[in-house]
């Protein structure tokens, strides 16, 4: 039981350090013009690593939706300090807030599956909804 | 020349949609486009993950829009969303990502509705049996109550009923007390949206499989949904396997399961589809 709750809370921890990451990409690419617009080129470096993001940025589509992702929680951090907070604090919440579950939900359908995505359970496969995490193990 | 033009459009309209249709079903690619529609109604715990990776060489997902969509059974439920503002909302849902197989746990909840709406729609009615079910369920919300969000756990409630709490995982003196309710209210709900669906579903659309025999069903599924076996992905037909184990029911005793078993009228069901596990207790 010990060693299966040291792994369910490695699993959270590794979730929330992408969460914050992606977070403090956005926030800080929101307010520095060269940052947002190297972003915007490489839209997958905001939700995977560089050597995953090179190799799953090669479908134009799915690139698309992840620009709009970006560019609309950017200008929102740019307009609202609060919102920066909540993207720190629940990214999910933040991007329900700010209208984009359905832009996320069309990049999942998009997205091939990796175990990563569907290999969880009910409450910790929704931390893993995005997708956008599974190059990030 | 509008008609012209028009006929050209339809013309690369019609070569673009029979493109889609030929295109190849390659792994690690999913088709742009929707080929056909699938609801899987089975509710949680059944094997919507196993369903969904199934078809995964399809646009299929688990948990679509999970939270937009249990907010508004709520809403529904409470009467502060009108029955033609449901049916907005789940045609606008079918829409956004344009799935071939949605195999969220919450279809069960408006299984009338989908067959109402979506007249080309088919339906993968996956049961378990309750007492696998239950311990299953049990399992999961005790193990990952703590890293839920508030909308979820208000989604278990109406699943386990008003005595869940995220926490009880971590205090066994209170998981003790609140265990009978909890058992109680989670047949009630077994019973209730397995009769649900049956009564919902249209026969002539609809395949019913069981959850213990969902690996051995790939042919099945291939042949109700129309696609070739060798695109349906054997490899991610179980994907989800509970690891921590809590043995709720064991602690519960074997009276108050057969209590909330026989008021929730469970055998019905339980005789129809797993005559073997009926009579049995866990």
């Amino acid at each position: 039981m010990d060693d299966e709750r040291r792994m369910d809370e490695q699993r959270v921890r590794k979730v929330k350090d992408a969460h914050a990451r992606i977070a403090e990409t956005l926030i800080q690419s929101a307010a520095e013009p060269r940052l947002r617009q190297q972003l915007l080129d490489r839209p997958a470096t905001v939700f995977l690593r560089p050597d995953a993001a090179e190799a799953d940025s090669h479908n134009a589509l799915i690139d698309d939706l992840r620009r709009q992702i970006a560019t609309q929680l950017m200008d929102r951090v740019a307009q609202d300090p609060d919102f920066a907070s909540l993207l720190r604090q629940d990214l999910f919440q933040a991007i329900r807030t700010a209208g984009l579950a359905p832009q996320v939900e069309q990049l999942r359908a998009e997205k091939p599956v990796a175990d990563e995505v569907t290999g969880f359970g009910w409450g910790s496969s929704w931390w893993w909804v995005l997708g956008w995490l599974s190059g990030w193990g | 020349v509008v008609g012209a033009r028009l006929a050209v459009g339809v013309g690369l309209i019609q070569t673009a949609v029979r493109a889609v249709d030929t295109e190849p079903i390659t792994p690690g690619r999913r088709p742009r486009e929707r080929r056909f529609r699938v609801y899987n109604v089975g509710i949680a715990k059944t094997g919507t993950q196993s369903v969904a990776g199934i078809f995964a060489n399809y646009r299929a997902l688990h948990e679509y829009l999970f939270a937009d969509t249990v907010e508004a059974i709520g809403r529904r439920s409470a009467g502060e969303m009108s029955d033609g503002a449901f049916r907005e909302f789940i045609r606008w849902r079918d829409g956004v990502a344009r799935l071939d197989v949605d195999s969220s746990s919450y279809n069960s909840f408006y299984a009338d509705v989908l067959a109402d709406e979506f007249a080309d729609a088919r339906f993968i009615f996956v049961i378990r049996d309750c007492w696998s079910w239950l311990d299953s369920m049990l399992n999961m919300v005790l193990h990952t109550g703590a890293f839920m969000p508030e909308w979820m756990t208000e989604h278990c409630r109406t699943i386990l009923g008003p005595r869940y709490a995220p926490e009880l995982g971590e205090d066994a003196v209170e998981l003790a007390r609140r265990l009978p309710g909890l058992v109680t209210a989670g047949l009630d709900y077994w019973a209730r949206a397995n009769w649900f669906v049956l009564s919902a579903l249209p026969r002539e659309r609809s395949i019913v499989v069981r959850t213990n025999e969902l690996s051995e069903s790939l042919p099945r599924l291939a042949d109700f949904v129309g696609v070739p076996l060798d695109t349906l992905r054997s490899d991610l037909r179980h994907v989800h396997r509970g690891t921590r184990r809590f043995h709720a029911l064991q602690a519960v005793g074997g009276d108050v399961l057969r209590g909330a078993y026989t008021r929730a009228g469970c055998a019905g069901l339980m005789q129809r589809f797993f005559p073997e596990a009926a009579s049995a207790l866990p």
